[in-house]
């Protein structure tokens, strides 16, 4: 757990298709404007202090005309790549929320994104990851998931005093050293991040889990497990963003931070879209059809990916 | 506390070294009878040249994380396996410049062919060398993959060091790697063939040179400046690094590219 406030601010955020606003309007907070804007910009609102810059990403050096030139025309501050398949975004939080813990910057960015090519969905095609129908995060008829493009810009900062933004509260890491491409089975690999990030939480003090749901038949049944291992068989309220927005790869992680921390701030899960029916083994206290009001508190967000990576992160809401 | 390199592992188009308790190696390609170089700047990599045991993965994989593989497996072998370490509590730090380029376009190769392979595609992350080390060694710590152009093996190395400090890890494995060949050409006159990879074993016990105070910054100070040896893409600055941490003299050394700089002291 965390001694000091690391607080996160919203800068930008812009997703294919409208699902990003469906989801915000379970929310107050209003959905900043959409836009392309780039970090740059984002990083030069800030005069003055030490910053750092992330980018989270899964395929930055491929565009569709061919590779393209690593770093060519950037100029921002302690540029950082972080590059960790799907769980990049999260992992981006991570390596920022620790770059603010040890001193060496005041301010950190992050850029979550990933644009959809067919090259991209020419391979989780190939792989046989992909619906032809609806995305159905933890339902029992889930076959598969969509791909989508997405860009958010956040802003993590070190405040001094306990202030009126979310904050993250906490987080662990894990590698299921399994299998390249396939989660394990069990759920081990996940349940070690997250028993990670609960170090020194009381775990009944999790008001919701915002999962990574990606509608793959593994996955999902992957993430069921942990959880259930975690929570003694009793987890809180789980919920998925997409369903709504699909897997936007790069940026899915940092999406997901900042909804479980517009959840645990004002109290209100966001329904799982696509989500109708659960599973038998292992079931699932699933959000779904309307949005639900809990007591504002901690919120767990985890996302799995490729190579075996998994990340749990804990956010809280201002003010504690 | 302080980190200690315990072992290191290092495979380039010359030559694979290693040092550690468990033993060390220095043989170029030729005294291996390799065979001619190829296409991404050094022989052929097979399993044979690490591995004691037949592992028939490794010729399906790309060529990152061969070169990557390759160069943990050096470092563990000289550290005598796993010894004195907590599989669950060995974490990675990755670091490339180019990451899996050289996959991606063998994949875009068969997705224009009309027939995309999933066998190319699973390899088309620039972390996937982790995933494959991680199965390989049982290694279930936090892993994460940074990218900092050139100051990518610095970058890493650096930042295992300060998890090390923070008590965020017991041992760190530091990867830095990169596989440049043809689609690494097409990126201009200046990418040539090279494979290379260096793995630093780190850990807050045991014997070994330690490294401490990392810093992110620009600002050399009174430190060694770390000039470019033959290496280069996501391992430069590895070579010249190497005899100064094989060395016996206290410094502190800083790389840096532009306005962006890393630093950490050794000894």
């Amino acid at each position: 757990m965390l001694h000091k406030q690391v607080e996160l601010i919203l800068s930008s955020a812009s997703v294919s298709g409208g699902g990003l606003a469906d989801i915000w309007k379970a929310f107050s907070e209003p959905l900043p404007k959409a836009g392309w804007e780039g970090l740059e910009n984002a990083v030069r609102t800030i005069d003055g202090r030490k910053l750092r810059a992330f980018v989270a990403t899964t395929k930055g050096l491929m565009s569709d005309e061919g590779p393209i030139r690593p770093f060519d025309g950037v100029a921002l501050p302690g540029l950082t790549i972080v590059s960790n398949a799907c769980v990049s975004g999260a992992q981006a939080v991570i390596e920022a929320t620790e770059c603010l813990l040890d001193g060496d910057c005041d301010v950190a960015t992050i850029q979550g994104c990933d644009r959809i090519t067919p090259f991209i969905r020419a391979g989780f095609a190939a792989l046989q990851a992909s619906t032809n129908d609806t995305v159905r995060p933890f339902d029992r008829r889930r076959d598969g998931l969509a791909l989508g493009t997405a860009s958010m810009i956040v802003q993590l900062r070190l405040v001094g005093t306990a202030s009126h933004r979310p904050r993250i509260v906490s987080y662990g890491c894990s590698n299921d050293a399994n299998h390249i491409s396939g989660p394990s089975r069990d759920g081990s690999g996940l349940a070690l991040a997250i028993e990670r990030a609960l170090e020194g939480i009381d775990r009944s003090e999790i008001r919701a889990i915002c999962a990574h749901g990606t509608a793959t038949e593994y996955n999902d049944a992957m993430e069921a497990r942990a959880f259930h291992t975690v929570f003694n068989g009793n987890p809180p309220p789980v919920f998925g963003i997409k369903g709504a927005i699909g897997h936007t790869l790069g940026a899915a992680g940092l999406i997901e931070v900042i909804i479980s921390a517009l959840v645990a701030t004002e109290g209100v899960i966001p329904p799982t879209v696509g989500f109708e029916q659960g599973e038998e083994d292992f079931a699932l206290d699933v959000v779904h059809g309307e949005p639900r009001k809990i007591k504002p508190g901690y919120v767990l967000t985890t996302n799995s990916g490729f190579g075996g990576m998994n990340t749990a992160i804990i956010v809280g809401p201002g003010g504690a | 506390m302080s980190a200690r390199l315990i072992a290191y592992g290092r495979v380039s188009p010359s030559e694979l070294l290693s040092w550690g308790p468990g033993g060390a190696l220095h043989t170029s390609w030729e005294e291996l009878n390799a065979g001619p170089v190829a296409e991404y700047g050094t022989p052929k990599l097979r399993a044979k040249f690490f591995f004691d045991a037949p592992f028939t993965k490794y010729g399906r994989m790309d060529p990152l994380c061969k070169v990557a593989v390759g160069a943990a497996q050096l470092a563990f072998k000289a550290n005598g396996g796993l010894t004195g370490l907590e599989p669950d509590e060995v974490a990675q730090v990755g670091g490339t410049m180019l990451g899996c380029l050289e996959v991606d376009a063998q994949f875009e190769k068969s997705r224009q062919a009309g027939a995309p392979s999933p066998a190319l595609f699973v390899y088309t992350l620039p972390s996937m060398f982790q995933g494959e080390i991680a199965i390989q060694f049982h290694l279930r710590g936090r892993c994460t993959l940074l990218s900092t152009g050139e100051l990518s093996a610095m970058t890493a190395l650096a930042t295992g060091i300060r998890w090390i400090e923070k008590g965020r890890a017991k041992h760190v494995l530091v990867v830095a790697a990169d596989a440049a060949g043809p689609a690494a050409a097409e990126l201009g006159p200046d990418f040539g063939a090279q494979s290379a990879a260096a793995a630093y074993l780190l850990s807050g016990d045991g014997e070994g040179r330690a490294l401490s105070d990392s810093r992110f910054d620009g600002e050399a100070g009174d430190a060694k400046e770390l000039t470019s040896g033959e290496l280069s893409y996501g391992t430069t600055f590895v070579d010249t690094l190497e005899p100064l941490l094989l060395g016996s003299e206290s410094m502190r050394v800083h790389a840096s590219r532009g306005t962006r700089g890393v630093s950490f002291k050794i000894g």
